[in-house]
């Protein structure tokens, strides 16, 4: 290249990034949603695909013990209608309960099942993307779910994509609470260890709080994006900060955030149980 | 044909990078396919087209992520401009070539990315964990760039943008070179 020519280039490429790189946030976020939404489909497909390939492959895998996976999930089928119907009863002897105490009963949260379609592409950031988006009412700032426990909350949405920061990631924050105790703390993600654990920090926990490993760890409603009571994870270490003014916690996160395939989306805002008037 | 190539490609990139599962003893580097494809187009097409490739790779990478729209578009694009600037001097359509040129750039832009989400305070990474993403990088990115690089080839034949060749350069149809010069 003639150095002319080679000069010319190099102020094309910073031109180009300093633009990109000033653009409103509003062009700077059209334009990440268009590429978003022009990948989706392929993303979901792919996914899918892949999904079902590994899926044929545990099938073939497993067919020789197809038999006592049977029996095993027939077990657990008998147990668990015993146990739903220890529970029905329960629910009854519940409502009837808080119906003499005036209290309402905490609205049924609303779900929306969704797929991992997609990781952050660049790998810095602990993030999923599902396959629902505004088009579905999603916004940013909603509680995702596992069937196991909390996931992460929604950051970005386009028409049909949104993005979830699962609290694994650094820059998560959830406030959190130890029922046994009744202690609260800030759930900070502290990312993924070359050894796959995943694990959180659990901050400012009162020093005076006999806090133990194995305490579980669920939400505590504070700050408005998560509901209250949602399982996080499960206390694995207690320390002491450096100053000893608070206690700081090593938790495990009960859903496996590393091989999330399917999330829920909790899409109404936290409703808290509060007496409605005294009797 | 060229730009059609290019979308066709960038897409296929994107798609599969954001799709293809890491590893947490790779400090969950990502495959970097959009980096490999940038440097494919450094290798083979003319300056001018490499960088408005690299650019869009980039941006591409950007928008898949949360990174600063225009961070990964820099560096993509100065990985091409200096990839195309030496390509002349080693005998860049061998694979053992393209894997020191994908090692290089992978950790370079790893390393710069790193920098930039530090500076904005965007990505939070230990020292440890930060190196650790770097070298995988560069392992992933040695291994990436040769396949990469393999298969645009063929797409390029496919679409009639390259003359096979009888040795294993594929020069590019309308963008031969002449005397070192590009374009």
């Amino acid at each position: 290249m003639r150095s002319n020519a080679v000069l010319y280039y190099w102020a094309a490429l910073a031109a180009a990034a300093l633009l990109l790189l000033n653009l409103p946030p509003a062009v700077s976020l059209r334009l990440r949603g268009g590429v978003r939404e022009a990948l989706a489909p392929l993303h979901g497909a792919l996914s899918r695909l892949a999904l079902r390939v590994r899926e044929t492959a545990a099938t073939a895998r497993g067919i020789g013990g197809m038999a006592a996976e049977n029996r095993r999930l027939a077990e657990e089928l008998a147990h668990l209608r015993r146990r739903v119907a220890e529970l029905s009863a329960l629910d009854a002897e519940n409502a009837a309960l808080r119906e003499q105490l005036g209290f309402r009963r905490a609205e049924r949260r609303a779900l929306l099942p969704a797929e991992v379609i997609a990781r952050d592409a660049a790998g810095w950031w602990q993030t999923a993307r599902l396959d629902r988006g505004a088009r579905e009412g999603l916004r940013p700032g909603l509680a995702v779910i596992t069937s196991e426990g909390l996931a992460g909350r929604t950051i970005e949405t386009t028409a049909r994509t949104c993005d979830v920061l699962l609290i694994t990631d650094p820059n998560s924050r959830v406030s959190a609470r130890l029922p046994r105790t009744d202690a609260f703390g800030v759930l900070v993600g502290t990312g993924v260890r070359p050894d796959g654990t995943a694990l959180c920090r659990l901050d400012f926990i009162h020093r005076h709080l006999p806090v133990q490993p194995g305490d579980e760890v669920v939400t505590s409603g504070l700050g408005g994006v998560f509901p209250p009571g949602l399982p996080i994870g499960y206390v694995t270490r207690v320390m002491s900060d450096e100053q000893g003014l608070h206690q700081t916690a090593e938790v495990a996160p009960r859903a496996d955030l590393g091989r999330l395939r399917y999330a829920f989306v909790v899409v109404e805002p936290p409703a808290a149980p509060t007496p409605e008037a005294a009797p | 044909m060229n730009v059609l190539s290019l979308i066709l490609l960038t897409t296929a990139a994107g798609t599969l990078q954001a799709i293809v599962p890491t590893a947490p003893w790779l400090g969950e580097a990502r495959v970097p396919l959009l980096l490999a494809l940038a440097l494919h187009y450094a290798l083979t097409r003319a300056p001018g087209f490499a960088l408005g490739a690299a650019i869009l790779s980039g941006v591409v990478q950007d928008a898949l992520g949360r990174a600063p729209l225009g961070g990964s578009a820099l560096l993509f694009g100065a990985v091409a401009l200096i990839a195309g600037r030496y390509r002349d001097e080693v005998f860049h359509a061998a694979a053992p070539a393209r894997a020191v040129f994908g090692a290089l750039a992978a950790a370079a832009t790893t390393l710069g990315l790193w920098a930039i989400l530090g500076v904005a305070g965007l990505a939070r990474a230990s020292a440890g964990v930060g190196a650790l993403r770097v070298a995988s990088a560069a392992l992933l990115g040695a291994a990436a760039t040769p396949l990469v690089g393999h298969w645009a080839a063929r797409a390029d034949l496919a679409l009639g943008l390259a003359e096979p060749r009888a040795g294993p350069e594929i020069e590019m149809a309308g963008v031969r070179r002449k005397g070192g010069a590009h374009g």
